[in-house]
């Protein structure tokens, strides 16, 4: 792959790889993995079921430990999860006991709290009015909306997104894309997203990494100058998508 | 219809989801009602001996000198509350250790293999034991009294609350323990914080399983010649042949039973949050 010219990124991916047994056999995910990602910069990662797409994902959270490799973020390996990698998953993850205000500050000491950075959050993600429900009486936009709210509130260096859209449906699949994306320009949010879809990746992504089915590295990079909002009916953005497709065809 | 009009009416009929409709009450006290009903038929055509089956109306009247009269004025008037604390005392000793017991070691083997290995043998084997097989050995041990009767009800509150707390925190799916670990809570801390609300719902059938078992060891506890307490009662009548009060002392234990049950649920629920939900 292409190397960054940046001098400082905020992620280093270097020759990271990983594998696991199976009945005494290794089954190899991914090996020598190589990229950066700037400030502010979102990257999708996309490719087939089963490439190491949510893997790869769970290694930079520190969820799991690489075979071999490493990640830096800012310049420091990175160790077990923490609050400076916000990981948005594709379930929502909630605790289900907790009202959406008790979710959002799970985990953060009363006296850290800032209950008007709270309710700004809540304003900005549409759910101030909902902050004293239980999440069993969200719908499922809603719910991700609350995963996103809950890890923006600690202003993480790393937002790591792993098909967080997958089982919404199309209208409030859009609705939480634009979301995301005004979220992004307010904060300088460095995002890594992982999708399956072309058209996701094409709408969200600065650059799109494809991950190689067969356990390699990643196979190619996509620059996507597109300008936003982005319209799929253009034909930059069709000539775009037609590359990925032919790539994941490969 | 807009998003977040659609999101209000999702909340709406999700609210109203959970209120118990009046007809589900009445169908709660429905076969009650119709036993009462059969019960009274069979002793007003004599269809069975008073001595074998008292009627309602005699059961009653037993019940109020029992619970109501001057201690003294008859050879049980007024005896219920001492029983009745004798028996409490019993029963809740005996189930709060089997909780304080049994909680702990379920999330620990619900959790670590290791540990689930190193006791899963050794507590179903112990759990295929029937609690009367302990009673000989217990009353050698302890004596006849408090001790022999509060480890009966341990031993038998133990099993419910133990498999149903494993079960629980063996459930929590790993994404939550790693959106606590993301969001910056120690391991420690997501024992507390995350399994123990995740695994509530569990923990909570296994302790009203416990609870119920409970009495039922505490009748059996009972029976070895206790001077007080609801099962000495209901053993004395026999003894005496007074079935009217046999079968107050059911009714005594199944009434408190549910109220134990009740107020257990409501403790919880006042405890913690993650109960609330239920």
């Amino acid at each position: 792959m292409e190397q960054s010219v940046q001098i400082d990124p905020l992620l280093r991916i270097q020759a990271l790889s990983h594998w696991y047994r199976i009945n005494g056999a290794a089954r190899l995910v991914f090996s020598n993995l190589q990229g950066e990602l700037r400030q502010g910069e979102l990257v999708c990662l996309i490719g087939r079921s089963g490439c190491g797409k949510s893997t790869l994902l769970k290694v930079i959270a520190g969820f799991l430990q690489p075979s071999s490799g490493k990640c830096l973020l800012a310049g420091q390996e990175i160790g077990d999860a923490g609050p400076d990698r916000g990981v948005v998953f594709q379930e929502d993850a909630l605790f289900p006991w907790l009202t959406v205000r008790e979710n959002v500050t799970f985990g953060m000491k009363a006296n850290t709290i800032d209950s008007g950075e709270v309710d700004a959050l809540l304003q900005q993600v549409g759910l101030f009015d909902y902050a004293g429900q239980l999440p069993q009486t969200l719908s499922g936009g809603m719910k991700q909306r609350v995963a996103l709210a809950r890890v923006l509130i600690r202003s993480p260096r790393l937002l790591l997104m792993d098909e967080p859209f997958g089982a919404l449906d199309a209208q409030t699949r859009e609705e939480m894309q634009s979301l995301l994306l005004r979220l992004m320009r307010d904060r300088q949010q460095t995002v890594i997203f992982v999708t399956h879809d072309v058209q996701e990746a094409l709408l969200l992504a600065d650059r799109i990494w494809l991950m190689d089915q067969e356990g390699g590295g990643f196979t190619h990079e996509l620059l996507v100058a597109l300008p936003r909002p982005r319209d799929p009916s253009v034909p930059a953005f069709q000539e775009q998508a037609r590359q990925l497709h032919s790539w994941l065809r490969q | 219809m807009t998003d977040l009009s659609k999101d209000a009416l999702l909340v709406n009929e999700k609210k109203n989801k959970g209120k118990r409709p009046l007809g589900s009450l009445v169908l709660g006290v429905l076969l009650p009602l119709l036993l009462l009903a059969l019960w009274e038929g069979i002793s007003r055509f004599n269809l069975v001996p008073a001595y074998l089956l008292p009627s309602p109306e005699q059961v009653l009247i037993t019940a109020k000198s029992y619970i109501f009269d001057q201690p003294g004025s008859g050879p049980y008037s007024g005896r219920f509350w001492g029983d009745l604390s004798a028996s409490l005392v019993r029963v809740v000793s005996g189930f709060s250790l089997a909780a304080l017991c049994a909680i702990p070691l379920g999330l620990c083997s619900g959790r670590i293999e290791r540990i689930n290995a190193l006791l899963s043998g050794l507590v179903n084997g112990l759990r295929a034991v029937p609690g009367i097989c302990w009673l000989p050995l217990a009353m050698i041990w302890f004596g006849i009294g408090l001790k022999t009767t509060v480890f009966l009800v341990a031993l038998a509150a133990f099993f419910p609350i133990y498999q149903n707390t494993l079960t629980g925190s063996a459930l929590v799916a790993p994404v939550y323990l790693q959106a606590g670990a993301m969001l910056g809570v120690s391991p420690l801390g997501r024992v507390f914080s995350i399994i123990v609300p995740m695994a509530m719902p569990n923990i909570i059938v296994g302790l009203r399983l416990g609870m119920g078992i409970a009495w039922a060891y505490l009748v059996l506890g009972e029976l070895t010649g206790v001077p007080d307490g609801l099962g000495a009662v209901i053993m004395d009548a026999r003894m005496l042949g007074q079935t009217d009060l046999i079968v107050v002392g059911i009714f005594l234990i199944a009434l408190i039973g549910k109220l134990c049950d009740s107020l257990l649920v409501l403790l919880l629920r006042t405890l913690f949050k993650s109960a609330r939900r239920l």
